[in-house]
């Protein structure tokens, strides 16, 4: 049995809306599980039902193979750190750190010179005597990073705890949080509705929409193969773009020396194009590479080498083209600069979409709108769902 | 256009000189008659009826010195009757409010909410209607002409319950989830949210003490005996009592009582104003 068992837990607040929907889940000792979701998802209430601050309607909370429902929220052991960096005002940091293990009957002097400890490994070691508010955001954080830590908990249940940070203390929290939590071999819960921090610490993501569980999975899986169009729009900026399979097959160009279709086209439309029609195709924007850019590149250089993965050193060029690839032809509408990509607004057909293409490619000036460009995409990055569940379709 | 000029002619009347004016104007208007009251003190009967010169002739404490004789009314004994009674009520509706307004505020159920409405109904209903039972059930425990028979009814303050309802409303849900989480128990939640609660508790001290130091109709109907009285119907007693009034003598008397409300408004203003406000903001 897994350290932590969720069985179909529900629970409603109002007869209207079900806050949380037959969700179960399973879960190692020493992972870090990221809870995944819009706002309103139901994540925090699943923490808040972990720590015992509500009572499920139905399911089981199971830890170490111990049923949790029956326990008070005291003798769970849990620790739950709060977005708004829930500490103590009228308290140092030093005591904050120190309330939950003096509640629970250790001497001052220990618990001091444990927080101590935990302090500088934080490197809140000169602050300890300040109050919350005569410190930073992060310093607060820290603050109650530590208190969790001191208590030394079977769980530790995190609530967006990065959301109040600035970007940049967020990059830097987070990755102390991660490196901490490998150090302790804690079993963390991490509630984010941010998908970059959720990618870049979870062992497993859990991605939740009005409740329920949409798809457990690793980081890699959770993006690239997703198992539910929610799923596959949620993860991504933009998150992946669903075609209709006939209507985009007008604009396709497919390899010349490969004849006739790719085998998943010739799969997906026959027979009589029954399951064609209740495809849906999702593709990424990053997953459209740009074979013609609309520029001119000075005569000496080349034009930009595309890798594949069986002709990882040869140029693809459009004329040439990798047998694992499509071709996709469309005419530029607009453009919007990321920073590190441009984001291309096209359109193929009838049919818009967004390429997302790094800013290495185009060495000068932006594309011209209104340039016809080529893209390539990689049949494995080609996802298929269903229209009418939007589950994933293996084909 | 019309409301343009208007709204000019308003930018121009709050200008800084005009609402000093006005600041000035309305300061005068409330403390003017404390100052004639507290130099009144000082006047003899006959220059007591001629407001201006504000200044006494003659700065005499003799009025003072007959307050204090006792010849008129056992005042000092009435002073100490009346500090003891705002005191002890004041910390016994603390004790009653405090605990009430975290339940109310915090926990929700329908038995909860029936106890609300019967908390806050003695503030519905105007407290000549209350007296009558009062009165019956002070004499059936036998508490009539003591300290008590003011003390108790005060306990019950339905003002106090809807402040600290409304103050523990305010004060932060997910704090009380940590100390859960970090083990506190349901029952000692309680204690760890008071000393967050310091500047509300200190405000409604001060709202309490005043209210009941000031407080006329309660022992008008239960004390009876003139040492056992408080300030605030003694001094009356001295205004209704006799035909031949000493103003001078009402003065002082009026003068010392407002003395600890205003030391204790004087130590716990900015408190009071900013946990009045933060009550109102969010």
């Amino acid at each position: 049995m897994a350290y932590l068992q969720i069985s179909e837990l529900s629970k409603s607040f109002t007869r209207q809306s079900q806050a949380l929907k037959n969700f179960s889940l399973s879960l190692d000792k020493g992972q870090f599980l990221v809870l995944l979701g819009p706002s309103g998802c139901g994540k925090s209430t699943l923490l808040r039902l972990i720590a015992g601050l509500e009572t499920p309607d139905t399911g089981s909370i199971h830890v170490d193979g111990v049923p949790w429902n029956s326990l008070s929220i005291q003798s769970r052991n849990v620790a739950m750190t709060f977005q708004n960096y829930a500490l103590f005002p009228h308290l140092s940091l030093l005591d904050n750190m120190c309330f939950g293990i003096r509640v629970r009957g250790t001497s001052r002097k220990q618990a001091y010179s444990e927080a101590q400890y935990i302090a500088e490994k934080l490197s809140i070691s000169h602050l300890l005597h300040r109050k919350p508010h005569e410190v930073s955001g992060g310093e607060r954080q820290r603050c109650a990073l530590g208190r969790s830590i001191l208590r030394k908990p079977s769980l530790y249940l995190l609530d967006e705890p990065l959301s109040s940070l600035d970007a940049q203390l967020r990059y830097q929290l987070r990755r102390e949080i991660k490196s901490l939590q490998q150090e302790l071999g804690a079993t963390m819960i991490f509630v984010t509705h941010d998908q970059e921090e959720a990618l870049a610490l979870g062992d497993q993501i859990a991605v939740m929409q009005n409740g329920q569980l949409m798809q457990t999975d690793s980081p890699w899986r959770i993006y690239h193969q997703a198992s539910h169009t929610f799923v596959a729009s949620f993860l991504g900026r933009p998150g992946t773009q669903f075609f209709n399979l006939e209507e985009l097959l007008p604009s396709l160009t497919l390899n010349p020396n490969l004849s006739p279709l790719p085998k998943v086209f010739s799969k997906a439309l026959s027979p009589s194009g029954a399951l064609g029609s209740s495809l849906l195709l999702g593709i990424r924007p990053e997953h459209f590479i740009l074979l013609t850019p609309p520029l001119s590149y000075p005569s000496t250089l080349q034009s930009p080498h595309f890798f594949s993965p069986d002709t990882s050193l040869s140029p693809a060029t459009p004329s040439a083209l990798d047998p694992n690839s499509i071709t996709l032809t469309a005419s530029l509408t607009g453009l919007e600069n990321k920073g590190s990509a441009y984001l291309l607004e096209c359109i193929t057909g009838k049919l818009p979409f967004i390429a997302s293409c790094p800013i290495s490619l185009f060495p000068s000036s932006p594309p011209e709108i209104g340039t016809r460009v080529q893209f390539s995409i990689y049949i494995d990055h080609l996802n298929y769902f269903d229209k009418a569940t939007g589950a994933r379709v293996h084909l | 256009m019309k409301g343009s000029t208007f709204f000019k002619r308003v930018l121009v009347l709050s200008s800084p000189t005009l609402s000093w004016f006005f600041v000035i104007l309305l300061t005068s208007w409330f403390f003017l008659p404390l100052l004639w009251m507290f130099f009144s003190s000082f006047k003899n009967n006959a220059e007591i009826f001629t407001p201006f010169p504000l200044l006494p002739s003659r700065f005499s404490l003799e009025h003072f010195r007959d307050l204090f004789s006792g010849t008129w009314i056992p005042y000092t004994q009435q002073y100490l009757n009346t500090l003891y009674i705002a005191v002890l009520q004041t910390a016994g509706a603390l004790v009653v409010a405090v605990p009430a307004g975290f339940l109310f505020a915090k926990y929700h159920n329908i038995p909860l909410k029936i106890l609300y409405f019967f908390a806050l109904l003695p503030l519905l209903l105007p407290r000549q209607v209350l007296l009558l039972p009062l009165f019956s059930w002070l004499h059936k425990m036998g508490l009539l002409d003591t300290s008590w028979a003011v003390i108790f009814p005060g306990l019950a303050s339905g003002l106090g319950v809807l402040y600290f309802t409304y103050a523990y409303k305010k004060f932060p849900n997910h704090l009380l989830d940590l100390a859960r989480t970090e083990g506190v128990g349901e029952h000692h939640l309680f204690f760890h949210t008071l000393p967050l609660m310091a500047p509300q508790l200190l405000t409604y001290t001060l709202i309490h003490f005043i209210l009941a130091w000031h407080e006329h109709l309660v022992p008008l109907v239960v004390l009876h005996s003139s040492e056992n009285q408080t300030v605030s119907v003694g001094l009356a007693s001295l205004g209704a009592g006799s035909l031949r009034i000493s103003y001078g003598l009402l003065m002082a008397g009026s003068f010392l009582t407002v003395i600890p409300t205003l030391l204790l408004y004087l130590f716990l203003h900015k408190n009071f104003k900013s946990s009045l406000r933060s009550l109102v903001s969010q």
